[in-house]
């Protein structure tokens, strides 16, 4: 096996309310964290844009991260109803002038509905165009990712920090949808990676590190010493993301 | 001589691809078995554990069954035994015993693993048990791992009233000679740098930092803390996948000497297990 090109599809920077470690680390400490675990490249969001202000978050993660490659950055996203971002169509342009790779949004900890009156507008926008998008599964909940899924079939929903008991929950609607993928970094259930690879496909999983909570080495291991074909372990590793990335979808 | 740098490097490179250094052996002090009733596990059974297992390098696994753990603790530590017999060397195992039962059952099935001649430790759950990991119930394991020196794991989590960290501060006190493991390490980032500070205090206490959350950054605080001779590799195989936490330590910013340690030759020293590979001074090596 060859050296793997992992692509970080859930890494945050910044800092945040219930930080816990050592120091809070730098986009240095980031590199040297990829470096060494061998991570190219990394779907990055900030802090500020989930625990502040999604506008004023997105802007501070392209100061920080402008112009270095081995970044692509992720808006947090809210409806257009408050002014507060501008309504679908706009928003995905600013998007596509800045190379921003994905979306993410957060209705528990941001307070609006995850309900097609209000947020289907926008996740049309993101749909039109290829965009994915991001819901960490603490922000909803696997009736409402039905939804998401169901309303919008064409568009790449990711599902994040699942935990490691919602198999029950997640494979009813992998059945279902087509356009549903998860990351791995909070789903370290026995033989998971296995076990969709043969019944779903390696398309479904994303390779994600949770950082900076989790440890990102862990995942990694996870995915090399998977007991995969090697281009399964090359899709999940980050080539996934990248056909994600360049709106092919599913 | 490799500097420090080199050497995280070249173990971490190895582990990017899927390998582990030649003289690594990897124990696994913290397994199950079996489904578990509030979620689905894949392949739970010691065959698709022993894939797993293959598949990364882990030589065994101590084991108590998720019967044992739960409802049936006397079914589970029998099909605990019978893995046991199934495929030697592969499974150690923990007999259980659920404090809501008669202490004679407990007697019961340790007499018949002592029986039995094989190594063997003693497992408690008091949160899914909910009973307290010291109290009176539970004295005949505790007293039993005292007599005979064995290990002894426990489910601890911070803030669990049942099995907080500091609750076997006292414990390890009253029974020096058993070998309290704390799995999880206190569960939490708070509760396993208390664990950690326990440990620091108690040299029966060993650190199993086992679980889903893997804290970045926790694992080189535990051996900055204690050392790396009393903390675990445990991964709850098969709860959880055991290759996060293998990647965990393999990615760790420790030596590689502090590595085989954690992975292999702590449990291997606590278990007296005989590891091929290594040389037998490495066994009581101390970090």
């Amino acid at each position: 096996m060859g050296h793997l090109a992992f692509f970080d599809c859930n890494c945050t920077i910044g800092r945040q309310s219930l930080f816990q470690g050592s120091a809070a680390p730098s986009l240095e400490d980031l590199k040297a964290d990829m470096q060494l675990c061998g991570i190219r490249k990394a779907l990055v969001r900030h802090s500020l844009a989930k625990e502040y202000d999604p506008a004023r978050g997105n802007a501070l993660l392209m100061e920080e991260i402008g112009g270095q490659d081995e970044f692509v950055p992720c808006w947090a996203a809210l409806p257009h109803h408050t002014g507060e971002m501008p309504p679908g169509p706009k928003l995905v342009a600013e998007m596509k002038d800045c190379d921003v790779g994905a979306a993410i949004l957060f209705p528990k900890t941001q307070g609006f509905l995850l309900d097609e009156q209000t947020c289907g507008p926008l996740l049309d926008a993101f749909e039109e165009n290829g965009i994915p998008v991001l819901l960490e599964i603490e922000e909803a909940d696997w009736q409402k990712v039905h939804g998401i899924c169901s309303n919008h079939p064409s568009v790449s929903l990711v599902v994040l920090s699942t935990g490691y008991r919602c198999t029950r929950e997640l494979l009813p609607l992998f059945e279902r949808h087509a356009n549903l993928m998860v990351d791995i970094s909070l789903y370290p259930a026995h033989r998971l990676i296995e076990s969709i690879c043969e019944r779903f496909g390696a398309h479904r999983l994303l390779f994600g590190t949770g950082y900076p909570e989790l440890a990102p080495g862990a995942v990694v291991g996870a995915v090399a010493f998977a007991d995969i074909p090697g281009a399964q372990r090359e899709l999940i590793a980050g080539g996934n993301l990248e056909r994600l990335l360049e709106g092919k979808g599913k | 001589m490799m500097s420090r740098r080199e050497d995280i490097e070249q173990v971490a490179a190895l582990a990017g691809e899927g390998r582990l250094p030649e003289d690594f052996t990897v124990i696994d002090c913290h397994g199950h078995m079996g489904p578990w009733f509030n979620f689905h596990i894949f392949e739970n059974g010691p065959e698709g554990m022993i894939r797993t297992m293959d598949r990364c390098g882990i030589q065994t696994v101590c084991v108590s069954h998720h019967l044992g753990i739960g409802p049936d603790f006397r079914r589970g530590n029998a099909e605990v035994l019978s893995a046991c017999e199934r495929y030697p060397g592969r499974f150690i195992p923990y007999i259980c015993h659920n404090p809501r039962y008669p202490p004679q059952e407990a007697i019961c099935d340790l007499k018949r693993v002592r029986g039995l001649g094989i190594r063997y430790g003693l497992k408690i759950h008091p949160s899914v048990h909910r009973y307290r990991a010291d109290g009176e119930r539970y004295r005949v394991l505790w007293e039993h791992a005292e007599e005979h020196s064995l290990p002894i794991l426990s489910h601890t989590w911070e803030g669990d009233e049942f099995c907080s960290p500091d609750m076997f501060d006292g414990l390890a006190e009253r029974y020096p000679h058993a070998k309290v493991i704390l799995g999880h390490a206190g569960g939490s980032w708070e509760g396993q740098l208390a664990a950690a500070e326990i440990a620091a205090r108690r040299r029966n206490i060993y650190l199993d930092p086992t679980g889903s959350r893997l804290h970045r950054g926790m694992l080189e605080i535990m051996v900055k803390r204690i050392g790396a001779s009393r903390i675990l590799f445990g991964s709850d195989i098969p709860f959880l996948d055991p290759r996060y936490q293998l990647g965990r330590v393999l990615f760790a910013r420790i030596s590689s000497s502090q590595k085989r340690k954690i992975l292999g030759l702590n449990s291997a020293r606590l278990f007296g297990i005989r590891i091929a590979c290594c040389a037998q001074g490495d066994a009581g090596e101390q970090a």
